[in-house]
């Protein structure tokens, strides 16, 4: 990979007119793709540790651009580069893009006494984009492309699969890639407009609000409780399942929801699991006992 | 199932254990379990069973660092399960699967906890490359970590799908006929939980309208998740922007309310 360093006559001369910039080399498009794809490859979950979380992944996708960057550096300046990259990183793969693509712009435009505002400027990113990247992909979209997929391939359809997949990795994929263009080229005067925080709100806004509707729909959809007691009195036998439809389709499935809902604030998420198993079991004793059907 | 399809279905386990850390294109149970119906010949129940695992798990994620139970080798196994036993896609047989698939969800759980002690000790080897200062010998960990990640699930689930041959057979030989329909009702009521697992994630404060929208427009009028999501979508964008000219309005409303008192005070002097 070594060839990689190498430096057109071109480079060079427009490097000699930006002083101010040392002994550094401008970042190439061609450079912004690698560390994409380093990204794309590594993520950021292989190498994650208890005390640097993501570090070692966030290096290694930093790595084209420091290459760049520190191709006739010393060894000291080197070293420096590469630690200071192993600092602790925790953010989310898909929003991890735009830190990359800032971090990158910056460390092109800082004098080596200026560095620490590359430390900065990672941590100050990496809390609210995962905040981001969490709530608008890992449940939001996801949520809505594996819902869309679902309903197909209950059916038996194998667009099911094939539809989950290209929704939400053509977002996923478009938001990485041009997370990283976009942060090197306007990445600084974007985070100090204060512009960033009122599209990002936006963005979170808009997709929560869908997220929502979608999910209305889905407890409607998948959620299946019917009652199978018949109540008889004398002549005339009164199904519970009719008596409920009359007062709302599918208001048994609303109300459980809602109920497990709740109860998760009396109850730590990682017991959700002995839920599942509670479920079946109580869900098997009923319908065994002909009240569910 | 013979030794090559248990081969390929556990190579296929050890790509998405690395693509789940790595590129996160395939980590959702509907995407890991149609493949294994692909290998082993029964897309049908494949698809129906990663279906309603993808519902039942779908607020389940590793976030901020929680280690959830393994969806990927559960999907593998609950549809490996059901389609090998000749269950398929009935009620019994989604049912063995979704029970399978929790239980090896649960089990896999306890595997990558090792996984992650493992993976402690690529730090004191990235600080020691690092003081080399050789950019590309981070690249080192990297492959390493990801052989690691690909063994982690590959072996057991080749162990898991081998040898279970004959064994859920015989325990749905045991189990009476109607208690595997119950569960298979019982299966039927567990989208709530993934359901109810995303709303606390997604529903703050003001969204109750929204979730009854949504409700609404299944219930009566019977619109599937489609058509839901881009009436959402408009509707959202719609919302966005009057919310926008309503700030606008209040925006403009203080600041001539600001000129009016400067007037004021300029009459006064």
């Amino acid at each position: 990979m070594s060839k990689d360093v190498q430096i057109t006559e071109e480079e060079l001369n427009a490097n000699k007119n930006t002083q101010n910039k040392g002994t550094y080399q401008k970042i190439t498009r061609k450079d912004l793709n690698k560390i994409y794809w380093r990204l794309q490859i590594f993520g950021l979950g292989l190498t994650s540790t208890n005390d640097n979380m993501q570090a070692i992944a966030f290096l290694t996708a930093m790595v084209p651009a420091l290459k760049r960057l520190y191709a006739k550096a010393d060894l000291k300046t080197r070293v420096k580069a590469m630690q200071r990259h192993l600092m602790m990183f925790l953010s989310q793969n898909t929003a991890s893009g735009m830190i990359l693509g800032i971090t990158t712009a910056i460390e092109e435009t800082t004098n080596e006494d200026e560095k620490e505002a590359v430390i900065a400027v990672k941590a100050g990113m990496m809390g609210p984009l995962a905040g981001i990247g969490d709530s608008v992909f890992k449940i939001t979209i996801q949520a809505i492309a594996g819902s869309i997929g679902a309903a197909y391939a209950l059916q038996g359809n194998f667009l099911g699969p094939i539809l989950m997949f290209i929704i939400y990795n053509a977002i996923n994929i478009a938001v990485k890639y041009y997370g990283i263009i976009a942060g090197y080229e306007k990445g600084i005067q974007y985070i100090q407009s204060g512009e960033q925080a009122k599209v990002m709100q936006k963005i979170i806004n808009v997709s929560t609000m869908v997220g929502v509707i979608v999910l209305g729909s889905l407890i409607a959809q998948y959620v299946k409780i019917n009652v199978g007691t018949v109540i008889r009195m004398d002549k005339t036998t009164i199904k519970i399942q009719k008596l409920l439809d009359g007062i709302m389709p599918q208001l048994l499935p609303l109300l459980f929801t809602l109920f497990l809902y709740k109860l998760q604030d009396y109850m730590p998420r990682k017991y959700m699991i002995w839920l599942i198993f509670g479920i079946l079991a109580l869900g098997t004793v009923l319908a065994v006992g002909g009240i569910l059907v | 199932m013979s030794f090559v399809q248990a081969l390929l279905i556990s190579l296929w386990a050890g790509y998405c254990s690395y693509d789940d850390q790595g590129p996160q294109m395939l980590r959702r149970p509907l995407l890991v379990g149609p493949i294994i119906g692909l290998i082993l010949g029964d897309m049908k129940t494949a698809l129906i069973i990663s279906g309603t695992l993808e519902l039942m798990w779908m607020g389940l994620g590793n976030m901020a660092g929680y280690q959830t139970p393994d969806m990927i080798v559960g999907t593998i196994v609950g549809v490996s399960v059901s389609i090998t036993s000749g269950t398929g896609s009935t009620p019994q047989g989604i049912a063995a699967g979704v029970a399978a698939a929790t239980t090896v969800a649960v089990l896999v759980q306890q595997l990558l906890l090792f996984a992650r002690f493992v993976r402690q000790l690529f730090e004191p080897w990235a600080d020691k490359i690092a003081l080399t200062g050789d950019f590309d010998g981070i690249m080192k960990i990297n492959i390493v970590a990801v052989i690691f990640q690909f063994m982690l699930r590959a072996i057991p689930t080749f162990l898991v799908v081998y040898f279970q041959k004959g064994v859920v057979d015989k325990v749905l030989a045991v189990i009476p006929k109607n208690i595997l329909s119950g569960l298979g009702i019982a299966a039927s009521i567990l989208p709530a939980v993934g359901l109810a697992i995303l709303m606390t994630m997604m529903m703050k404060g003001t969204l109750w309208p929204f979730l009854i929208l949504g409700f609404v427009l299944s219930t009566y009028l019977k619109l599937s998740v489609l058509p839901v999501t881009l009436i959402a979508l408009s509707f959202a964008i719609i919302y966005m922007f009057v919310m926008e000219i309503m700030d606008n309005q209040k925006e403009m409303a203080t600041k001539s309310a600001v000129t009016q008192v400067d007037d004021e005070e300029e009459y006064d002097l």
